[in-house]
């Protein structure tokens, strides 16, 4: 079994104004996983990701991080929070509020200047600029950027520490189809090169991807894999998320099982159909053909 | 006077934006830009408590030209800069210049009577005081915006930190730069948002009423964001300190400057002091 990254024991937040935002959550994340947290507007995703991130702290359970208490305390010691803060990133939902500096060269090297000497920053900065393709956007300001371009250079600001671990808030919201598919493309890069990543999503092919998932409304609602959670219907309505159409066409032709790709839906039908209702399966698309 | 006040809320944040926040002259090649951000720190640490210190018109008239010399030598044109300084000295000045002129707190010889009783009436002597104070304050701001105007935010914040400024006040410093950032933003974003609504063009008065009225949310809107802000700056490795890209070496024209300043600026001082 994997190293345990973070445990989390019956945590519960309330925010100042009176509001619980999370109650008795427990989970553990493990090392190299993509985990998505997954539940309804308002249930508190951001909430436990800001947790995650010791930027926030609960008023009650406990939060362990590589084995060592993620408290206030722990994380006021200089060194200690260094520590903490070069191995985790958090990708904030919206990206205007991670870019901050008059130019987007200078953003992305706050982090890396917190940490490490002027041209050792300047180097990693420029690289993981060139490695996302936004190298020619160094000198704008970042408030000037597209949406998709904004989000682009709020990744790079988070990769530029090369945290072990990685905190997305909605990756995948308000891009187009081309960044979407980027950023998607970009999670799987990033867990295939040994991260672990934690993210809170609507997005069902952000979901597909992950490993395990967890549902959460307040409170835990459901702990499993992308698959269980595809195949109950139950909980998809808990967690406001529409059942895939692919899931929907197969139900009703009689398949029960999930799949969590086109080529895996592809191969059931083909197992299930071939030469019972059409002569073969390869055909169907030309006979289908849909002129609009 | 009237071209400014005749103005709708979004091009008064819009001119607020481009003033505090332009760094369009910090990047240009210039005799103040190629300075070390400390040395000019500290050389506007000295003039500004000359300008403070001096009690003729005519040493303060010398003292308001240097800053316009410095700016042209700076690139940046002096109708911009002398600009940007008369805006924001009402705010300074407005407030303590307006009384000072009448006879209730400078007594004098009356130039004209507003009121026989009580008497109130505007005193030569108030006039006077109130002109040296605010010639006074626009030389001060003359100082402080040349500084900001010709160097790089992050780099005034970087030479505050190892001036060993404590870290709390250039992180404050800094939220409060960004936090106005945010603020003017969010404010001509709801004002776009009301405008595509509204379906014609806002008056001037009209702009304002309306702006009044969600002027509370954007306050608390931009309350939330400024804190995740900072979140993003914590989870970022930051730690009260400021760092920059640049590379700062104090350098022999760095030293020049500073022993020129202290020059001029000590001469400045004697010369109002025993000569005028
Ligand atoms: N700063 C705050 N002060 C008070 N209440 C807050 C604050 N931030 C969030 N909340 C409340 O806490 C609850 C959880 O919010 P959170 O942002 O964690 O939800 P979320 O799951 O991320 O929602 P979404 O999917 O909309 O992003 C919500 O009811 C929200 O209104
Ligand atoms: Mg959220």
């Amino acid at each position: 079994m994997s190293r345990k990254i973070y445990e989390v024991r019956d945590v519960s937040y309330t925010y100042p104004t009176g509001k619980t935002a999370l109650k008795d959550i427990s989970m553990e994340i493990y090392s190299g996983e993509i985990v998505a947290v997954v539940g309804p507007n308002g249930a508190g995703k951001t909430t436990l990701l800001k947790i995650l991130d010791g930027l926030i702290f609960p008023q009650k359970g406990e939060v362990r991080f590589m084995g060592k208490p993620l408290t206030e305390e722990v994380l006021t010691d200089e060194k200690e929070m260094a520590w903490f803060r070069s191995r985790v990133g958090f990708l904030f939902q919206n990206p205007d509020i991670m870019l901050f500096s008059p130019t987007v060269l200078e953003d992305v090297a706050f982090g890396p200047l917190h940490l490490y000497d002027r041209e050792k920053a300047l180097a990693i900065t420029e690289s993981i600029m060139k490695k996302l393709g936004i190298y020619h956007l160094r000198d704008r300001h970042p408030y000037n950027l597209s949406g998709g371009e904004k989000k682009k250079a709020s990744i790079a600001a988070v990769l530029a520490l090369d945290p072990e671990v990685i905190l997305l808030d909605e990756p995948t919201r308000d891009l187009d189809l081309k960044n979407r598919n980027y950023v998607l493309e970009l999670i799987q890069e990033l867990r295939d090169s040994g991260k672990t990543i934690v993210m809170a999503t609507h997005d069902l092919r952000a979901i597909r991807l992950a490993d395990r998932c967890y549902i959460i409304n307040t409170s835990l609602v459901f702990s499993g894999t992308p698959r269980e959670l595809f195949s109950r219907e139950d909980l998809l309505e808990n967690a406001n998320l529409e059942i895939p159409e692919i899931i929907r066409l197969l139900r009703m032709v009689g398949i029960d099982e999930v799949p969590l790709t086109l080529d895996e839906a592809a191969s059931l039908l083909k197992e299930r159909m071939n030469g019972s209702f059409f002569p073969t399966v390869e055909k169907i698309p030309q006979q289908t053909q849909i002129k609009d | 006077m009237s071209k400014l006040i005749d103005k709708t809320v979004e091009e008064v944040v819009s001119f607020i934006q481009e003033a505090v926040f332009s760094e369009r002259y910090a990047g240009k090649e210039g005799f103040l830009q190629g300075l070390d951000p400390r040395a000019k720190l500290a050389a506007l640490l000295i003039s500004i408590s000359v300008v403070v210190g001096v009690k003729h018109i005519t040493t303060l008239l010398f003292l308001y030209s240097i800053p316009l010399i410095m700016a042209a030598l700076s690139k940046v044109p002096l109708g911009y800069f002398v600009r940007r300084v008369w805006v924001f000295v009402p705010v300074f000045t407005g407030i303590i210049a307006i009384p000072v002129i009448f006879n209730v707190i400078t007594p004098g010889k009356a130039l004209f009577v507003i009121w026989n009783s009580p008497y109130i009436a505007v005193t030569k002597e108030g006039l006077h005081a109130a002109g040296i104070f605010t010639l006074r304050v626009a030389t001060a701001v003359s100082y402080a915006i040349l500084l900001t105007i010709t160097t790089k935010w992050n780099d005034v914040m970087k030479g505050l930190s190892d001036f060993k400024v404590p870290g709390m006040v250039v992180t404050i410093t800094t939220l409060t730069y960004r936090y106005i950032f945010l603020l003017t933003s969010i404010l001509v974003d709801s004002m776009h948002s009301r405008k595509s609504r509204l379906c014609r063009k806002l008056g001037m008065i009209e702009s304002w009423k309306e702006a009044g009225k969600n002027i509370g949310a954007v306050f608390i809107k931009t309350q939330m964001i400024g804190e995740d802000v900072y979140y993003a700056m914590l989870s970022r490795g930051y730690l009260h300190t400021a760092k920059s890209l640049n590379d700062f070496r104090f350098r022999k024209r760095d030293a020049l400057f500073l022993a020129l300043t202290v020059i001029l600026m000590v001469g400045v001082f004697m010369g109002d002091r025993w000569f005028i």
